[in-house]
């Protein structure tokens, strides 16, 4: 966190690392906090099994949350429990995985001929399109975020990394879900990234950017989905380093390589009042 | 001749690294001592069992404080002693010269990420690049691991393996035929043993519904329990918040003795006293101070360095 005093600004700090650590900034208006926690005891696991119905990531930060308040009654929210959710649960689940990758998981699906009891079908890869827990209304808009402002260097006044999830799907890849948010003298930004990558098989890349110029009455958010397989990100690795294959956990230059053709995306807005 | 294991540990206890040539030497030696051991290694109590490390050397050095040094503490590892922490080289020379220092009072069994696959992706093939310029000792170490045992049994009642059980054994003579001199292969009781979980809903065997692995539930642990007259099944693998976890009625233990997994979990973890009455005591510990001095306090590490140009982000 970088804290220059600038006037007009508070940053909050609270807590401590067993009880929770509560970091964050009140700025124009806004109230935006990250609370960060240990990974949930066994009797959080248990509630959150039953309320979620599938087997949960390894690593579940069920208290921790990201929270953008304005004083105007607007909140959004970010938690691992809301993101799991919307997982699908259903035994449609691994069709689409199936599906578009079936040569490639054909080859890594074991056989299983002697062993009846499958545990009921989820969609293991804990894939969600999670984009923020709020209770304002977001409607489309044509409205686009200011990269251009995103990529001026101007003072962070706040900045906070937090992970909701993640799980090693068995040692056969990583699922994580993250914020990463700063706070800047005009505006403040908040990517959301569900990453996955499953082991010779696929990459995938959900973003939700959240967006807030100061003064404008309305927040922008942007939802992108995309993906590829394995192997056509493995070549691009750099060819000296091509035994290295490290920068295939780094979700950053996953991202610069992922097409982006066959993304999906969705932008809207919602008003601040 | 020529190699001082004891200035060895005392340089890694100091978390200066060995040379090329002597980790070469170490892992050869190593590997002539492990080859003469059985997949199934039977030892007596006290002992004093760790589970998963990932390369967090400084936890390491902790356990060694809270549990006794080597050789006054008996110690028996069950395997991940690389990837994800940022010490995997120095945790496992450290345990490597210490097996061969007291190959009697110091068990390493084999984990699923002592493995080529695995390490290339998380860690530990990375790392021994950036200590050492080249893969060679990366390559020492992993040829190395093909030669660790797989199992354990204290006092003839505790059975001790890194995951768990498999559908394909049921009897301790099966795991002592296994070839396991070798890579870890997808499937086969070698995976098995080093991958499987318990699901305390299940009674018997399942598959998991990502397709890769088994679980296995009540039926199976009293079953094996009762077919090999042993007791309890003591095992790591699984990340507990509380550093282990006790499951069908005291028939399964996990011990989880990385803190604060990956710098970011905030998790306790556990060392597990077993006693000569067969006794079982989880010492249970926070991650090791020196671990604040090379990070900022937080809960959380961030994902990347902390510097102003990865704030940039967009």
């Amino acid at each position: 966190m970088t804290s220059s005093a600038k006037p007009g600004h508070k940053v909050i700090n609270e807590g401590n690392r067993r009880e929770g650590h509560t970091s964050g900034i009140e700025y124009n208006g806004w109230t935006i906090t990250s609370k960060k926690t240990s990974i949930c005891n066994s009797q959080d696991l248990d509630r959150l099994q039953k309320e979620i119905g599938i087997p949960l990531p390894e690593m579940i930060f069920g208290n921790n949350e990201v929270s953008i308040r304005n004083k105007t009654g607007f909140e959004l929210k970010y938690r691992a429990e809301d993101a799991l959710q919307l997982v699908d649960k259903t035994s449609e689940s691994n069709k689409h995985i199936k599906v578009a990758y079936a040569k490639e998981w054909g080859k890594k699906r074991l056989n299983h001929e002697n062993i009846k009891d499958v545990i009921k079908p989820y969609d293991w890869t804990y894939t969600t399109s999670y984009q923020g827990t709020s209770g304002n209304q977001f409607v489309n808009t044509d409205k686009d975020i200011d990269i251009e402002r995103l990529k001026r260097l101007d003072p962070i006044l706040y900045y906070d990394e937090n992970i909701l999830f993640e799980d090693e799907l068995a040692d056969n890849g990583t699922a994580t879900l993250t914020t990463r948010l700063r706070v800047m003298p005009t505006c403040f930004f908040l990517l959301l990234r569900f990453f996955l990558r499953v082991d010779d098989v696929l990459f995938r890349i959900n973003d939700t950017r959240i967006y807030h110029e100061f003064g404008t009455d309305y927040v922008i958010r942007e939802y992108t989905s995309k993906e590829d397989h394995y192997n056509s990100v493995r070549a691009q690795l750099p060819k000296k380093v091509s035994e290295d294959i490290s920068l295939l956990t780094d979700p950053n230059w996953v991202s610069t390589v992922l097409p982006t053709n066959t993304q999906t995306i969705e932008k809207q807005m919602a008003i601040v009042k | 001749m020529g190699l001082d294991l004891d200035r060895c540990i005392e340089q890694l206890y100091n978390k200066q690294l060995l040379s090329e040539a002597e980790i070469k030497e170490i892992c050869e030696k190593t590997k002539e001592l492990l080859m003469q051991e059985s997949n199934v290694l039977h030892i007596k109590a006290p002992v004093t069992v760790v589970g998963d490390i990932h390369g967090q050397f400084y936890d390491l050095l902790e356990i060694f404080r809270i549990g006794g040094f080597c050789p006054d503490t008996n110690y028996l590892f069950l395997g991940d002693y690389v990837d994800r922490g940022l010490y995997s080289v120095e945790t496992i020379s450290l345990l490597t010269c210490l097996k061969l220092r007291y190959p009697g009072r110091v068990q390493l069994v084999r984990g699923n990420h002592e493995s080529r696959a695995v390490t290339q992706t998380y860690g530990f093939y990375t790392e021994c690049t950036r200590k050492y310029g080249s893969h060679h000792v990366w390559q020492y170490f992993t040829d190395m691991f093909d030669f660790l045992t797989l199992s354990v049994v204290i006092d003839n009642s505790i059975f001790c393996v890194h995951g768990g059980l498999s559908p394909t054994i049921h009897v301790l003579d099966q795991i002592k035929i296994l070839d396991r001199f070798r890579e870890i292969p997808h499937e086969g009781p070698m995976a098995d043993l080093v991958w499987s979980d318990p699901d305390p809903d299940k009674e018997d065997f399942a598959i998991s519904a990502r397709g890769a692995g088994y679980t296995f539930g009540s039926h199976i642990v009293e079953r094996f329990l009762d077919a090999n007259k042993m007791s309890h099944i003591l095992r790591a693998h699984q990340l507990c918040n509380a550093g282990y976890q006790v499951l069908f009625n005291d028939q399964l233990s996990t011990v989880w003795s990385a803190p604060n997994y990956c710098y970011r979990c905030g998790n306790l973890a556990s060392i597990l006293e077993v006693g000569v009455e067969g006794e079982r005591y989880f010492n249970v510990f926070d991650a090791a101070p020196e671990n604040d001095k090379n990070f900022q306090t937080n809960v959380q590490k961030p994902l990347q360095l902390d510097n102003k140009q990865a704030q940039y982000f967009f």
